[in-house]
């Protein structure tokens, strides 16, 4: 019996060695993927003495793996933020070439203060009407880049959420699969590398974190904010986009599982991921840019405006910065008036209007300053500069000096922008290479060594060498036996 | 008189060699026969009554014995249903008309049209059901034995009973008024945290909990529990009927739970669930999901089947659950060498080899089960050949024998010409 026992002996030792060769290979395979980790099939000896594979393995770190899906979430979302405000910056432009409404607005100043010089040249007139609707257009552009950068991003959370869904859907067959495979002793590390590969895309989404059930290695996920995202069965995402998104109007909030997750009035407001970016993108960078804008807009208003000259206590009313139906000067921030704002039509020749109105009065009646009709009537002029120079009160909520110049405020919207996309771009370049390091971490711990990966080649080329000797050694023996018998 | 005694001696030593090359050839064509157990004739004298001075030859008589209480050496195979007995014991099979034999051959298989695993000879393994309970056998005989049949563990669902929930609370969280707590299910209910567990109900449906934990007063939480499919859409509060259940909780200055470390959740169409909350803490950190289990399964199809040593037969369900549904018994006899052995790799009790008795696996002295794994037979070819070669010198020196015999009585018969 001993010989047949010996042969047995060998082939197990072959088949538990063809085994380990075909997980080396596969490692070799899968030394490029990053996100495959290393397999290692274990050995043990049986009752009988033969070599049996018990299991394949694979290498983990569970505190390297978290903290690289971390890593990706605060990178996803940094560059999120990133682009936002960069698309916002584009409306500042250089600032040296003189395309930001604040240069704009300096134009008009110096053009204002030649008419005030000469009020009589009607050529002046017309240069500053042509800086006001210079102004005008960059506000107006600038607005609607705002409006537009919000509508992206609104429609980029609704694909993020998509995409999300569609995750968790690809995340709940991976795990069943895990969890089943667990169950049976079947080798289910590729299934738990896709599963994390699927993490690892969800992360860049959102903020997570994951909790091992222990039974059947069943996976839970939560949000970094605690709200449950997958437990057994996906929860649902939702989400609404805004069909209009107007300035000032604050988008729809996204809701994990019945729970509002970002906006103001979040409950458990989620903390990183491409989510939160595009959701600060679109309520706090965009609008707060939006609120400047609109407080440039009404500070032209305001500095234009036409008060009753007969002091009869009429109300101001718009210059020659206006907007359509317009009543009054508003005295607080209002909405959208940076995308209406326009040069009124009175004082523009192009729509049938006079230039000498600028100088005169344009509502008439009793908004009327240049009562004398003197062709080198420059007292209002004069007025208009030193309004235009002098402070005003703006809207505590632009983040920016309440109490300045028009022309400082402009300015100091441009660097509000500039100083943010600074800051952006660090912080992105920071979260970057904190993600690079994390991932080079973990494949260091969990990836493929492609020379250790030949020495063990080596190693199991010669055991199978040996047991493949073996059996052609017992072979001989049974030949020598079998020649006996004639 | 003894020329012819000499003659007949050297043909039943002829025929006795015969019957030791019969069993060595049965022993090399099985020698890859699953559980196959080496066969051995032995001789012993049969002696004539003889004077001092004159002997007359008798005769050799053979009888066979067989090796089954060897063990073989075991091969590993891929199948989970190969099994294998590793020690003593043997496998119930039933033969098709329903008549139980012993076997160690486990090349066991599922049948298309019963379920039933059956071996490489057509046997069908026996077993308990123990899907409602313990197994209710006897020692001494095959009573309570079923064909164990995969495809009939299908389709089972098991309601939700015990849970575990742990999570820290934050400490520093806000307090929510009480005319806002989830458990008055207002439509301006308002909560610090909340979760959602997957629970199963009689039929095995999932009902999904909504789980509000909201900081009432310091150190102080409740705990409203809601059926996630009354939710208002959009809002989730007010939902269509009222929380399930509500507990308040309280902490001690180190953010332990002093109050009630179990929950009971009453789940619509099931069982009542008590959720083991003991492990809870408030601590000044942000809202932080531990462990949230619940047993409990829906209704999936048998994906596979895992044999374990001792015996049990659990089906492993699409969703990785697991259930006992059988259990293989071993049996045993006081002497299993004299056991008959009979085609197929099975063996019959006879009155030599004593009565059954049956047991478990890894249980009073019986074996172990091998899951993938098959018994070789214990024929080592090198033996058989030694013996074969010895067994053909016999069977030619017996032969020699004869022919002298033959001669000398030739020698004989031409004394008379």
């Amino acid at each position: 019996m001993s010989l047949s026992v010996a042969l047995n002996t060998a082939r197990s030792s072959i088949q538990a060695t063809s085994t380990q060769i075909a997980t080396s290979g596969k490692n070799v395979a899968g030394a490029d993927d990053p996100t495959y980790s290393r397999k290692i099939a274990s050995k043990t000896t049986t009752a009988d003495g033969s070599a049996r594979l018990v299991s394949i393995g694979r290498a983990t770190d569970v505190a390297l793996y978290t903290r690289m899906l971390g890593a990706t979430s605060a990178t996803t979302g940094a560059t999120a933020r990133l682009e936002g405000i960069e698309r916002l910056a584009e409306t500042v432009g250089d600032p040296e070439l003189e395309t930001s409404p604040a240069a704009k607005i300096g134009a008009l100043s110096s053009a204002l203060l030649e008419y005030a010089n000469t009020p009589d040249d009607p050529l002046f007139g017309q240069n500053v009407v042509t800086a006001a609707s210079d102004l005008t257009r960059t506000m107006n552009a600038a607005a609607e880049t705002v409006l537009t950068v919000r509508k992206d991003a609104d429609a980029d959370i609704a694909a993020s959420v998509d995409r999300l869904n569609g995750l968790l859907g690809r995340f709940e067959e991976m795990n069943q699969a895990v969890v089943a495979g667990s169950g049976t002793g079947r080798d289910i590390t590729q299934l738990m590398d896709q599963r994390d590969a699927l993490l690892s895309q969800i992360s860049e989404e959102i903020g997570i974190s994951v909790v091992n059930r222990g039974q059947n290695n069943d996976l839970v996920l939560y949000t970094d904010s605690g709200v449950t995202l997958f437990e057994t069965r996906a929860r649902v995402v939702a989400f609404t986009p805004a069909s209009i998104l107007t300035a000032g109007m604050t988008g729809n909030a996204v809701t994990i599982d019945g729970v509002p997750v970002t906006g103001s009035n979040a409950s458990m407001p989620l903390q990183s991921g491409r989510l939160v970016g595009l959701t600060e993108v679109r309520d706090e960078v965009a609008m707060t840019y939006q609120r400047q804008l609109d407080e440039m807009a009404r500070g032209l208003v305001t500095a234009f405006a036409e008060a009753d000259q007969t002091a009869g206590g009429a109300p101001d009313l718009p210059g020659l910065f206006t907007f359509p139906s317009a009543t009054g000067v508003p005295g607080v921030v209002t909405a959208n008036l940076s995308v209406v704002l326009q040069v009124n039509p009175a004082v523009d020749p192009a729509q049938g209007g006079a230039v000498a109105r600028l100088r005169d009065g344009i509502n008439g009646g009793v908004y009327t300053y240049n009562t004398g009709g003197g062709a080198s009537f420059s007292v209002r002029l004069r007025g208009l500069v030193d309004g235009l120079a002098g402070n005003q009160s703006f809207d505590a909520g632009t983040g920016l000096s309440p109490v300045s110049s028009l022309q400082e405020f402009a300015a100091g919207s441009v660097s509000w922008i500039e100083a943010l996309r600074a800051g952006a771009t660090r912080s992105a370049d920071y979260e970057t290479a904190l993600l690079s390091r994390a991932s080079e971490a973990l494949s260091n711990a969990t990836g493929v060594n492609l020379d250790e990966e030949y020495a063990i080649q080596l190693q199991l080329e010669q055991s199978f060498g040996a047991s493949s000797r073996l059996i052609s050694v017992i072979d001989d023996l049974f030949k020598t036996l079998l020649g006996i018998v004639r | 008189m003894s020329l012819y005694g000499l003659l007949r001696t050297s043909v039943s030593g002829m025929n006795a060699q015969s019957t030791k090359l019969s069993t060595i050839g049965d022993n090399v064509a099985n020698s890859d026969t699953a559980g196959y157990k080496r066969a051995s004739t032995e001789f012993s004298s049969l002696l004539m009554a003889n004077s001092k001075t004159n002997y007359n030859s008798g005769s050799v008589v053979s009888s066979i014995r067989y090796a089954i209480n060897e063990q073989g050496a075991l091969s590993y195979t891929t199948s989970s249903t190969d099994l294998a007995v590793q020690g003593d014991g043997f496998f119930v099979v039933n033969d098709p008309t329903g008549m139980p034999f012993l076997t160690r051959a486990g090349s066991f298989t599922r049948d298309g049209n019963t379920g039933n695993l059956v071996n490489a000879a057509g046997f069908t393994l026996m077993g308990y059901d123990i899907s409602e309970g313990d197994a209710q056998g006897t020692l001494n005989g095959y009573a309570n034995l079923v064909p164990i049949d995969i495809s009939a563990m299908n389709m089972q669902a098991s309601a939700s009973t015990t849970g575990i929930f742990t999570a820290n609370l934050p400490s520093d969280a806000g307090i929510v008024a009480a005319a806002d707590l989830p458990s008055t299910n207002a439509a301006t209910a308002d909560y610090t945290a909340k979760s959602s567990i997957v629970v199963y109900d009689d039929l095995g449906s999932e009902v999904v909990l909504d789980i509000y934990f909201s900081k009432s007063a310091d150190s102080t939480w409740e705990a409203a529990v809601y059926d996630q499919a009354d939710a208002t859409p959009g809002s989730s509060f007010p939902y269509s009927s009222a929380a399930l259940a509500t507990q308040t909780m309280t902490f001690d200055a180190n953010g332990n739970l002093t109050s009630a470390g179990t929950m009971t959740i009453p789940v619509p169409g099931g069982q009542n669930v008590t959720v083991d909350i003991s492990k809870m803490t408030q601590l000044a950190t942000d809202y932080t999901p531990l462990t949230a289990t619940v047993d409990g399964s829906a209704p999936s199809t048998v994906t596979d089947v895992e044999i374990g040593e001792n015996g049990i037969v659990q089906a492993i369900y699409e969703n990785g659950s697991k259930a006992a549904a059988y259990r293989i018994p071993l049996a045993d006899v006081p002497s299993p060498d004299k056991l008959q052995p009979m085609a197929g790799n099975i063996f019959s009790t006879t009155l030599e080899s004593g009565d059954v008795t049956v047991g478990f696996p890894t249980e009073s002295g019986l074996g172990s089960l091998v899951s993938g794994a098959l018994e070789q037979s214990n024929v080592d070819l090198a033996t058989e050949f030694t013996e074969m070669i010895v067994a053909q010198r016999s069977y030619t020196g017996n032969s020699k024998v004869f022919q002298t015999g033959n001669e000398l009585l030739d020698t004989l018969m031409n004394l008379k010409r």
